[in-house]
């Protein structure tokens, strides 16, 4: 010991003594703004009540070298300085636990710790809540107390040599007493360390464990939740603990949490108790997330092979939800749900019955889907109090036929990915049938008189049958890159008609960004190929800033003559 | 004063689960038998603990038999130890704690394999002065002549605690 006493010597005084400087000067600081408020205010009464004139309350302030005005709220920066000072107090004991130091005795280490984990709580209890006048550095001392608390069980930890598998025991014990003291005492930080805390042991449990954690979302629905209506941000980290939980859980094929966390959500939603702060319908939207990752875990388990007929009834709950309670937020995420469900139900079957599918089958999966979807759409829009949930499938409909008709723009067709008839081609060939059945229903209803609903029925069409081109023309392969790379073009085209003729601004410049988009891959097509690409590079530059003025300067023209227009 | 209860509560909380955690380490390495275990060491480091040496031994490869019913990660085990030459190796696995005399040790299942599955006892982790676990790997490393081998205490329920660090047979020392 001897060699290393004075490095033993400087570490703790640097460990100890210059946080304790620096809690000194953060304390001297506050307490002096605190008399300086206190002052401030009584003036303030003072001069109000008569007791002074105006002058001798100039002449005070002037004295104590204060503001007269009203005194300003400068609270949070403090606040944030002197958190910031516990925090690195704690993370200082932290390392200082890390070192490992054998020469003091084991209970000594530990009994010191905890006196001073517990005295840190006390004194900043008095100084929050019994004189009242220091609330802001009683509070950072609190949790001070609660990251000291941390570090008191990692030492005892250390000391028996608990393996790092066990560390899910110090995490849960570091929570437990943490819970009712952020509640009862309003410390929004106690909590948010607590949630933290509490979401790492999640995933340490199960590591350590290998077995899946049920107790997380048991006790974040249970304790945390009702507990986290005082702290909203609390109540955000927690739900994003459960979210990542639930897919934490999903690649480890722990099928049975993610469901319970849908559950626990649609149970917050339905019975109406808390109040999220960004709104009630996160709880939906939320539930709609864990149901994606339970069904991706579903299939993950059964290797693709076994479709998840079980997802129908949540699924019908959801929208039935969405449409009952006008949750359209959740909305999106639910036709993402479908999308990914049905894919995974068609995998199964390809995979069980080993039916020959290429790339031209699945893609035109998407564009059918898609096609469904915008048709949904419009069957929405003769409702007023409907029209938003159809541009929302209008708006997925068009991403998801587009995005398939990009992709197939950039792959290479050969014979292998032509279509082979199976009984999943007929269920392909079921699609656009549907999707018929509604378009003659809509001009049974007479909907589709207005000129721009004519020029999406020509859209639609169009897309149908490019899409059934490709999938029936079996002899030439380099065809169907033709029809694709047309069919991206009637899409931005009509888009930019479409966009034209509603007057609607933000339809055109999606056009423009869609052929846009379009020009610039089928350049990099083309041109990428060229040995020279320096010459490449140079050209492409002049094409797409000569290129890029001209079509921005129009395309400002005319969505200002559009809304000049309105 | 609601306030002052919850802070007595709390405070009260504070001292009894350190001393539940110190009681319950402290009763094995009192009471319980002490046994030897061969060691391959590594050097990681904890970020929470600081350094420690993450210790294999011989017993964490476990074979079951067609008794122990079904193998899958997570499951507990209780290996029966018995002492061969100066260490102790593992003779059966069983699913629950027998009612058999002999040393038991506690263990986690961690892969799905029927032959040389890995269990964990709680003891693969050794927490050393900071600097110093690459010293021991190094003793390991120069040759046979140096063994590092561990003395665990084993509790009557089959729970373990790390006693010490042995070099040669004598208690490692980290000064």
């Amino acid at each position: 010991m001897s060699d290393y006493i004075w490095i033993y010597i400087f570490a703790v005084l640097f460990s100890l003594v210059l946080p304790a400087v620096i809690v000194y000067v953060i304390t001297r600081i506050i307490m002096t703004k605190s008399r300086a408020s206190w002052l401030q205010k009584q003036l303030l009464l003072w001069e109000e009540n008569k007791l002074i004139s105006p002058e001798q309350a100039g002449l005070m302030a002037e004295m104590s070298k204060i503001n007269r005005a009203a005194p300003k709220k400068k609270i949070d920066m403090i606040k944030i300085i002197t958190l910031f000072g516990a925090v690195f107090i704690g993370i200082g004991f932290i390392f200082l636990i890390a070192s490992n130091w054998q020469e003091i005795p084991k209970y000594l280490r530990t009994a010191a710790l905890l006196l001073l984990t517990i005295g840190t709580l006390w004194v900043g209890y008095f100084l929050s809540f019994e004189k009242g006048k220091y609330p802001v550095l009683g509070k950072s001392l609190i949790v001070l107390a609660a990251i000291l608390w941390g570090a008191t069980l990692a030492l005892i930890a250390q000391i028996y040599n608990l393996s790092s598998d066990g560390s899910w025991i110090i995490l849960i014990l570091w929570t437990l007493p943490l819970l009712p003291l952020a509640y009862f005492l309003e410390n929004e930080f106690v909590f948010i360390l607590a949630s933290v805390v509490l979401g790492i042991w999640n995933i340490s449990f199960s590591v350590g464990k290998s077995l899946p954690n049920y107790y997380y979302p048991a006790i974040v629905f249970i304790f945390l939740f009702p507990l986290a209506k005082k702290f909203a941000r609390g109540m955000v980290l927690n739900i994003a603990g459960l979210l990542i939980g639930a897919f934490y859980a999903m690649a480890l094929k722990y099928l049975y949490i993610p469901l319970g966390i849908f559950v626990g959500f649609i149970f917050y939603y339905l019975v109406n108790i808390l109040k999220p702060p960004v709104g009630e319908e996160l709880f939906l939207f939320c539930a709609s997330v864990a149901l994606l990752a339970w069904n991706i875990g579903y299939n993950f388990f059964s290797d693709f092979k076994d479709p998840n007929i079980y997802m129908l009834l949540p699924l019908v709950l959801v929208f039935f939800l969405v449409y009952k309670k006008n949750a359209k937020a959740s909305l999106g995420i639910n036709i993402l749900n479908v999308l990914v469900w049905f894919n995974f139900i068609i995998a199964a079957l390809i995979n069980v019955h080993k039916y020959p599918a290429g790339v031209l089958v699945n893609s035109s999966f998407q564009i059918f889907y898609g096609i469904l979807l915008y048709l949904t759409g419009m069957l929405h829009e003769n409702k007023k109090e409907d029209k938003e949930y159809g541009i929302l499938y209008k708006v997925f409909g068009f991403i998801f036929v587009l995005g398939a008709f990009y992709f197939l723009s950039s792959y290479k067709i050969e014979t292998k990915d032509m279509l082979k008839l199976n009984p999943v081609t007929y269920i392909l060939f079921c699609l656009p049938a549907a999707g018929m059945l509604i378009l003659s229903y809509l001009l049974a209803k007479n909907h589709l008189k207005t000129k721009q609903a004519k020029l999406e029925l020509t859209a639609i069409l169009a897309v149908m049958v490019g899409t059934l081109f490709i999938l029936l023309n079996t002899g030439y392969p380099e065809a169907n890159s033709y029809v694709i790379n047309a069919m991206i073009v009637v899409i931005s085209v009509t888009m930019l008609f479409f966009g034209l003729e509603g007057q609607s601004p933000k339809i055109f410049n999606s056009g423009i960004a869609a052929l846009i988009l379009f020009i610039i891959v089928r350049y990099l097509d083309v041109f990428w190929k060229l040995k020279e690409k320096s010459l490449f590079f140079i050209i492409s530059g002049i094409l797409f800033i000569a290129g890029g003025s001209y079509l921005e300067k129009k395309r400002r023209e005319i969505v200002r003559r559009m809304k000049d227009e309105k | 004063m609601r306030n002052r209860i919850v802070l007595i509560i709390t405070s009260f909380l504070f001292v009894a689960i350190a001393l539940m955690m110190i009681y319950s380490k402290e009763k094995v390495l009192n009471e319980g038998t002490l046994i030897e275990l061969e060691t391959r060491p590594v050097d990681p480091r904890d970020l929470l603990r600081g350094d420690y040496v993450v210790l294999n031994y011989q017993i964490n490869g476990v074979n079951f038999d067609k008794d122990f019913g079904t193998v899958s990660p997570g499951k507990e085990v209780f290996v029966k130890l018995e002492k061969r030459g100066r260490y102790w190796e593992v003779k059966k696995a069983y699913p629950r704690l027998p009612a058999d005399t002999g040393i038991f040790m506690q263990g986690i299942i961690k892969g799905g394999g029927r032959f040389d599955n890995r269990v964990e006892y709680g003891i693969e982790s050794y927490f050393v002065p900071e600097g110093k676990g690459k010293k021991i790997e190094e003793i390991i490393r120069r040759g046979n002549k140096d063994k590092i081998t561990v003395e665990v205490a084993v509790g009557k329920a089959g729970n373990a605690v790390i006693k010490q660090l042995l070099l040669n047979g004598r208690p490692y020392g980290f000064k």
